[in-house]
Parts: structure tokens; sequence; C-alpha cells
């Protein structure tokens, strides 16, 4: 999980320009599947028939988004600095003083204006250091609609993880170590759809043409959340399992898919927490999901991070372990909802 | 340069009256336009209007939405004064003091507010709320103003169109008619015969991307693109990127909004083309609102889509102005993107 | 009083958002006298069909309304037994204080809202809004019982009985939209009497208050409906809010929505009907989203033509909503009207969209 996790955090990805991340990804899993392809959107989905002799066996799709936020350059000053906008969930609190890097390594760092009191933080009074001191020495390392990211190489704290792309990265990693583990599990009689969707970092969208083309009889969705970091508004804690989510942002868990998550988290001896949250960042690729087509109930594990959506997300690496152990029990037995 | 009827086109268009959900008018204009040029052409059960040309194996759907921002009639005062909704995101401060038409026959009408001389210092400075104002078609009784309108009657700026000089002109609703000129203009100019391509004028963007939603699922496209209007804020006071786009530096190439990341590589071959035949060009830089792309790369199994916009300026208020070079330009880039897809110079 | 009867057993039900089964039961429990068949979606929609009696192929017509209700769900239970909630659609911060629950844990409690008291709160503090997250829920049981009674998650309504005022009025929780849902139960009714040549379904929808119209949007999807209503309720007047332009007296009859939301034809289809069989309405002019499962089943495939008819009610989204009992008799029976009055004919003809006719 560890390796998976390093590989795939350093790749660049933000929301729009998954390709490279993309093209990782179906390496990595190639080996474990029946067939992986890239849809239109850029959507990898992959399958793994299932073993069951039924007529209709039972299609469950799993899905991650694997864009991260990043900062897109909408301005070259004249004395060479770059105005940028955040695509994605990053706090903008967390970006003063972050080095980043664009789409060829191109290196910067993220700075507040002069004057700025801290109350006013916000990302259009900041700007990306490039090392140059005028427009066109600017121009000629990075232009308007290049994305930098904050760098991203993963610290290792033991169990513990930190990366600015563990959104969701983490997420990501818990699919491919599932796809692994199922290919040798003798049983697993449904038909598991590994997906991981585009532009969800930002909202939920490049899921809902996913859904519509499989029309899953379940959908699960794997994404990080806020663990208690210090303050005392937020109940997930970083290292006591995955969450599973009740209430989201545009999503209320169906009672029978909690009970699904609660049954196999208890059988599989896991620890696991709940997660009811209004807040809006917590969008999840699950309220696209549901809607495609005739609809698909879809539930929504989370892996608690400290410090998530800032530039210093950490994630425990035994959470996402007990992630994957439990979408495991659930996909080595007949699904039943 | 443009040709004359097409900047009448553009007349015509802009002069034109439809608001989301009664694009009628604007309908009808285009058909006429349209008719008998090869094209097949029909309206879908959400009231876009579609106009298909050639058969080819790519199917292309190229965009712009014809309906504009305005008001609607809600209701009467007993006085005989109307009661008015805003129709789409349109600024209030824009309304006191303006001429209106009123419904399908264009009733002549006003916006008017109190007399400077009787309010107050501090009223003096306040941005008018719209409940406070009423608009006055002359009617001395409710009755009188119900006899001749109808709640739900759409009510349009009576902004004339206007040649301010050789390349710059005003008019309402350059928000989205430069786009339905664009793709009008492609249909009649030219053919493709690797492409099916569908000229779909969509109808309520403005409230929320609806028409183009629909004409993306059945039609099915390979890939869409979409040309609207876009906010130029090149005016004193503002710094980029807060600017946006600047008037007369071509089209601007949307690179994400609140609804879409624009697909790479449409956006890098529009570039491409757009350097290659030394056509002006720019970046939209605003990364907020919404085009009709980002109803459409959602529908079935997704659509590649991308957004390219005529900047203008004072976009949802009553009198804009465009550049017909950015206009032209916009033209030009919109048939070489076609045409590399047709000659499959372009692939996805 | 039947529609009384059917709006009280609605409303002690208290489906919250993604919890609507408890409403399916009712409802296919006192509407299957009306229907052919009966099924319940993916999503947990109520699908009610009651088949026309034309010749095939028979135009279909989707009448919906929404059977989830605003409410809360704990998020927290705090050292005490205090619980804390969050919201679950647009719930009124304003009424909170001092209210009393239903909790529907293991087994349902009854709780209060409350806070800190007034008289320790700072004069500052006292004129101000509390924020949601200093309220909690007190069912004056001791920690160790509610942890074990109540789980992470579990459903908060508030506590309120139908009740009877004047004039044939009714004040209750939830009636957002279980007026609703009464008059497709007043449509079916008069449906099982009179000759119909288009198929006809019922849809209770969910998820309506929680934001993107799963229900209506996935329902839409299934059925593929010639022709969509959804039945929903509108602001009803009172003196602090009497904009004529967006609220309806009580009384007034059902309002029906004008706007691109709703199909200039049908909009014309039912007004005429209105004016037929003497049915008083209202026009609300909505010029963007209507706020009901129209928005989302409008542009569901290619396209549905869609239409909304709403009843006045006054103190929306609190737990007294008031309605007129002769609004839901009202407009189900204008719903019946129009749904016995849809042909091919009409229906081929929506999909010819301009207004002229």
């Amino acid at each position: 999980m560890k390796d998976t996790l390093r590989k795939l955090v350093t790749i660049y990805g933000p929301s729009g320009r998954e390709a490279a991340v993309a093209e990782e990804i179906t390496a990595l899993l190639r080996p474990y599947v029946d067939e992986i392809h890239t849809d239109a959107l850029g959507n990898v989905i992959a399958t793994l028939d299932g073993k069951a002799t039924a007529p209709a066996p039972f299609r469950v799709m799993l899905c991650a988004h694997m864009d991260q936020s990043g900062l897109i350059v909408t301005e070259v000053t004249p004395e060479g600095l770059l105005r940028f906008s955040v695509v994605g969930r990053l706090r903008a609190t967390s970006l003063p003083g972050q080095r980043v890097l664009g789409l060829s390594g191109t290196p910067g760092l993220v700075r507040l204006d002069d004057g700025v009191e801290v109350r006013d933080i916000a990302s259009g009074k900041m700007h990306i250091e490039v090392g140059a001191s005028d427009r066109d020495a600017a121009m000629a390392k990075a232009r308007p609609g290049d994305v930098f990211l904050p760098t991203a190489s993963l610290l290792d704290f033991g169990d513990c993880q930190s990366s600015p792309a563990l959104d969701n990265r983490a997420g990501c990693a818990v699919l491919v170590e599932v796809a692994r583990r199922l290919k040798s599990t003798a049983s697993h009689p449904s038909i598991t759809h590994f997906v991981f969707s585009v532009q969800g970092a930002v909202d939920p969208r490049g899921a809902h043409p996913a859904a519509y083309g499989l029309r899953p009889d379940l959908g699960l969705v794997v994404d990080v959340a806020r663990a208690k970091t210090g303050g005392s508004k937020i109940d997930l804690i970083l290292g006591q399992g995955p969450a599973i989510r009740i209430r989201g942002d545009n999503y209320i868990a169906p009672p029978r898919v909690r009970n699904l998550l609660e049954k196999a988290a208890i059988e599989a001896n896991l620890r696991y927490q709940f997660e009811v949250t209004a807040a809006e960042e917590t969008a999840s690729d699950a309220a696209a999901i549901e809607i495609a087509g005739a609809g698909t109930l879809t539930g929504v594990l989370t892996l608690p991070a400290r410090g998530c959506w800032t530039t210093s997300a950490t994630v425990s690496l035994a959470d996402l372990e007990a992630t994957a152990t439990l979408l495991l029990t659930i996909l080595k037995a007949p699904i039943t909802l | 340069m443009l040709r004359p009827d097409t900047v009448a086109l553009l007349s015509r268009l802009s002069e034109a009256c439809g608001l989301a959900g009664d694009e009628g008018d604007v309908r009808a204009v285009l058909r006429e336009t349209l008719e008998g040029q090869a094209c097949e052409i029909y309206t879908d059960t959400i009231g876009n209007l579609i106009c298909r040309k050639g058969n080819g194996p790519v199917r292309v759907m190229l965009d712009a939405h014809m309906d504009e921002v305005g008001l609607v009639v809600a209701g009467y005062h007993d006085s005989g004064l109307l009661r008015f909704k805003e129709s789409g995101g349109l600024d209030p401060r824009v309304l006191p003091g303006r001429s209106v038409l009123v419904g399908r026959s264009k009733i002549s009408g006003v916006i008017g507010t109190q007399a400077v001389h009787l309010l107050d210092r501090s009223e003096r400075d306040k941005v008018i709320p719209a409940k406070e104002l009423f608009i006055d078609i002359g009617a001395r009784s409710r009755d009188e103003a119900a006899s001749v309108t109808t709640p739900g009657d759409p009510v349009y700026f009576a902004t004339r169109f206007e040649r301010l000089s050789d390349t710059i002109v005003k008019g309402k609703a350059f928000d989205d008619r430069v786009g339905c000129v664009v793709v009008a203009h492609t249909l009649l100019e030219h053919d493709y015969p690797d492409l099916t391509l569908f000229g779909v004028f969509s109808v309520q963007e403005e409230v929320g991307l609806r028409g183009a939603r629909v004409a993306a699922y059945h039609l099915a496209p390979h890939l869409a693109l979409a040309i609207d209007a876009t906010s130029s804020a090149d005016v004193p006071g503002v710094d980029p990127p807060a600017t946006s786009s600047h008037l007369g530096q071509g089209p601007a190439i949307s690179l994400l909004d609140g609804t879409i990341v624009m697909h790479q590589k449409m956006r890098e071959q529009l570039v491409t083309l757009a350097e290659r035949h030394g056509l002006p060009h720019q970046y939209r830089r605003l990364t907020t609102a919404g085009t009709d792309a980002g109803g459409i790369f959602l529908q079935r199994v997704g659509v590649p889509a991308c957004t390219m916009s005529v900047p203008c300026r004072y976009i949802h208020c009553p009198a804009s102005l465009a550049s017909l070079d950015d206009l032209s330009d916009t033209i030009r880039l919109a048939h070489l993107f076609l045409e590399s897809l047709d000659k499959g110079e372009f692939t996805l | 009083m039947r529609v009384f009867e059917e709006l009280a057993e609605l409303s002690r039900v208290g489906s919250v958002s993604g919890h609507e089964a408890g409403t399916v039961a009712v409802l296919e429990r006192r509407w299957r006298q009306w229907l052919d068949e009966t099924r319940v979606s993916v999503l947990g929609n109520f699908i009610g069909l009651a088949r026309g009696l034309g010749p095939m192929p028979r135009p279909t017509v989707a009448a919906a309304a929404h059977m989830d209700c605003i409410g809360f769900m704990v998020t927290r239970v705090e050292e005490g037994g205090f619980l804390r909630i969050v919201t679950v659609g647009g719930t009124d911060r304003r009424l909170l204080l001092g209210q009393e629950v239903d909790v529907m844990g293991r087994r349902p409690l009854t709780g209060v809202v409350g806070a800190k008291p007034p008289h320790i709160s700072t004069p500052e503090e006292r004129d101000k809004l509390l924020p949601l997250d200093e309220l909690y829920v007190d069912t004056g049981l001791p920690e160790s019982e509610v942890r074990e009674l109540v789980p992470l998650g579990t459903v908060v309504l508030h506590r309120q009985e139908v009740t009877q005022l004047r004039n044939g009025w009714i004040a209750g929780r939830y009636l957002d939209d279980i007026a609703g849902l009464a008059v497709l139960g007043v449509a079916l009714a008069e449906l099982r009497e009179s000759f119909h040549p288009a198929d006809f379904y019922a849809v209770g929808t969910v998820g309506e208050e929680a934001g993107r119209y799963p229900g209506a949007t996935t329902a839409a999807f299934e059925l593929r409906p010639n022709v969509a209503i959804a039945v929903d309720v509108t602001f009803g007047a009172y003196p602090s809010q009497d904009d004529p332009t967006g609220t309806f007296p009580l009384g007034s009859g059902p309002a029906i929505g004008v706007g691109p939301n709703c199909h200039p034809k049908l909009v014309n289809f039912l007004r005429d009907l209105a004016d037929e069989f003497d049915i008083p309405t209202s026009l609300e002019v909505m010029p963007g989203s209507t706020g009901t499962d129209a928005w989302g089943m409008q542009t569901v495939r290619g396209g549905i033509p869609t239409a909304t008819l709403c009843v006045p009610l006054r103190y929306m989204h609190t737990p007294v909503e008031t309605l007129s009992l002769e609004d839901i008799r009202s407009a189900g029976r204008l719903l019946a009207l129009t749904v016995s009055r849809v042909t091919w004919t009409f229906v081929e003809g929506l999909s010819c969209y301009d207004r002229t006719p």
C-alpha cells in the first residue's frame, strides 16, 4: 500500500488533466483485472469478472477520483509574478509559503501579496514566484492555463503518511489494493468495476457518465474526510479506521447500504467510525453515481485525514488497509441489499 | 472582415427577443435564415433548434444558446403598474431609468424611479432593490394592465443595434446572439463531408444550461464545441486577471469554469490552430460561471467539450459592446477546428 | 374527511430525506385500491400505476410529489447525554430553541432543544440567533442509556400533531410535501371513477429536500413519461409575507407554474381545464428553477414536458405549516381532469415547442 501510495501521489494530475495518473493506474491495475480502458472523458474503468454463475450477476462499482486540487495560472503580471485560482478544495490559508511544481517540473513558490492582513487571506491575494524579474522571463517558464501543484512527495512517518495529493490518491491506492487482493481470492461472486474518475476534486462529475455506462447494482465511493486536527468540532479520528459516511453534502446513506458496510466491518473485526456532516466540501462522487440512469444505491467510505484539504494532509496506512479489508469482506460474499 | 449579411444577421438577432423558456422569436429568425440551406432543421421537446448537416462518421455538436437575460411580468399593482421578476443573472443596478418592451406584441414601457429631488441624502447613494421598481406601460388600472399583458410575459430592453465604428458594435443580448451568428455562419458557409454537424441553438442556458443537456443526450455527439460570449472588463479600475478578456484580442478560449474543466486536447487544438494561422486569440481568465459545455459533457457516457467565447463588455446589461473583428476571428477559428476534424488532422 | 386522515397519517410518519420507507408503506396501503400496480424503485421512489383504458400505445402521464421532509440527524453524543444535530434539507434555524422533538432512535424518544439559558448569556448573545452547533437535544436520559439508544445518524423530527383550524384549514409538520401526496390521492380516487386513455403514474419521490432531485430524476429516467407534473407547495400569503407575485392566499386554489421549467402548452392546457371546470387557480411566475421535482425531471433523456401544480402553504418549513383542505381537493380535481384529457394528439403537439399554437 505504501509503495502504491508513493507512486500515485507524485504523479501530475490536476482536475481535467488526469492522463498521467490514468496511465500509472492502468499499469498498476492491469495484472489484476480482466479488462481496463479509459472512456471519452478520461475516467479509468476496469472490470474484474465475478465467479458467480447466476444469470444476472451482481455488479459493484468502486469509485475514487484520481484528480487532485491545483493552482491554475490566470495571469502573468508585469513584474513576473503569476496570479492563480484554486481548482478543487485546497484551503487558501495553507498556501502561503508552499513550494509548487508546474507540469514540466517548473518550480515555484506561493506567497501572499504584500500588506495582506491575516483575516483577508484568499487565493486572489497571492501569487506564485517563479524567479522571473519581468513578464517575458515569467512567460518563458509558465503561461495562463498552466496548473501548479503543491510538491507532493510522501512524508513518511511510519504508519502515517503526509502529502497534499492524498485527496484522493489515498482512495485510489485503496482501490488498487482491493483489486490486487480480490484477484487472488477464490470467491468473489460479483462483477467488480474499479472506476478512477475525473474532475472529482472539484465536484461530483466524471463518476456520472461512468455509472451511466456501467449501471451497477451498488456503488461504493472511497474518499478522504476531515479528521480531528487540533480543533473540537470534528469527530473522526485518524487511526481509528475507515468512516462510514451517514450524511455528507448532497448525500444521505441509504439505510441498507449503511448496514451492509457496518456488518462487513464487524465481520472483519475492524475498527470503524461514522461520519455525519453537512459541510459543503464533503461532496463526493456518490451524489453523481446515485442519480445516473434509473438510480444506484451508493455508499461512501472515508479515510480520516488530518489537515484534509490543506497542503499537509495526513492519513494512516492502517486506516487504508482496513478500508481495503472492509471492501474485500463485502466483495468476497454474495451481496444482498 | 465580416460580410455585410453576417452583420445584418447579428443586428436582427440582437433585436430579436428570447428569454429562457421563451425563445420563439430568435428561433424564427434562425429558422428563416437557415431554411433551404441543405440542413435538416427541427425543434426538440424543450425547444432547442437543431440543424443537422452532413452524414459523416464524426458527430460534432456546435452549440450556442438563444436565450438572453431580461425580466418577466410577475403581477400587477392596483395603479396599473407591472410587477416583474428577473430572468437569468441580471444586475439590478441597470434597471432604473430604462426603456423596455413588454410581451409578444412589444408594448413600450419604462422602468422609472422616484425623482431624485424627493430623496433624502442617504437614499441617493443606495442601489434600488428590484422589488421597489415597476414597469409603466401607461395603464391606469390593474384591469387595464391585465387586459394587454399576462403574468409570464417576457420583458426586453429596448436597445437598438448600432455600429459605433468600423469594428465596434452595440446592442443587447450579444450573450449569446454572437454565438448564434458563429454557428449559423458555419452552417451556411461550409461543408464537412466526414462530419455529421449538429448546429444546436439551445434554450434556457441562462437558468442552468438546460437545453444543451437535452440536446447532447439525444444527439449523442462524439464531441461538442460551445460558442458563447464572455465578459470583458478591460475598463478603467480593473486589473488583470479580473479583466478576464480583452476586446479586439480575438476569441477567448476557456480553461475551466464553475461547471467543467475544458477538454485539454480540444482546448490545445484551438490554440494550435490559432497560432498556426496567425489568428488573434486569448484565454478567458475567469474561472467561474458556466456555459453549455458544462451541461453537455456529462451526458450519457461523457462528451469531450470545450467553450470558446466572443469577448463582450457589459455582458448582462442592456447595451453590450463587441468587436466585429473578434466575431470574425471566432468564426474563422470555429471553421478551422471543424476542418481539422473533417480532414482527420485532429482526433481525440 | 379522507384527505384529512391521509395528511394526519403521513404527517405522523415523518420521513426525512433518505428514510422514506415509512411513507412508502402508508401509500401502498392507502392507495392500493386505486392502483393496478405498485413498486418501489432502486432509490426508494414509490411508483403506482393506474392503467389507462385507451388502446396501445398509450401516452403516459406522471405526477410526482416528494415523500421526504426536512429534519435533523444526530452527529454526536456529548458528555451528559446531550445530542448534537445537523440539518437535512432547508430547516429553519430560528425556531429550534425550546422546541420539542422526536428522536427516532432504537426506540422513539422525546427531547427538547436547548442551549445556554438566557440569564447566563450576554445581552449581545441574546439578540443573535444561535448557530446549530451551539444547540443540543436533551432527552433527559443518562448518557449510557442515550449512547445505547441513539446511534449516530439517528433522525430527529419536530414533534407536532396535525391540528384542525377554522374553515377547513389544517396546521401540522411536513405538509410540504404531504399536501402533494394528498393531491395525488384525490386524483387517483377521481380517476378510478372516470375514463382516462393515458397511463397515470402516481410517484412519491425521495430526496427532494436534500438537493439534486435524485428521486425525480431517476423516476423520470425509468418511466419516460410523455408528460410530468410536479405537485408541491408554494408560499401562502399572510401579512408579513404578501408579495403578490410570489405568495398566494389560502383558499385561492392551486398555483400553476409559468416559466422555463413549465412547458407553455401544458400550462395552457391546465389553465383551460381550470376555466372550463371552474376550479380556482393562480399563476405562479418562476423565471428560473421552480424548486420542485419538475426541475429534476425536465432535462432527463431527450427532455420531458413538465409543469408544476402547487398548493399554497403558510409558514413553510416550520412545524406548523398551514393550508386549506379545499385547495388540495381543487388541485386533485384539476390533476385528474388533466390526466383524463391527455391523448396522443396532445402529446405529439408537445414535442413541437413553439408557443404559437
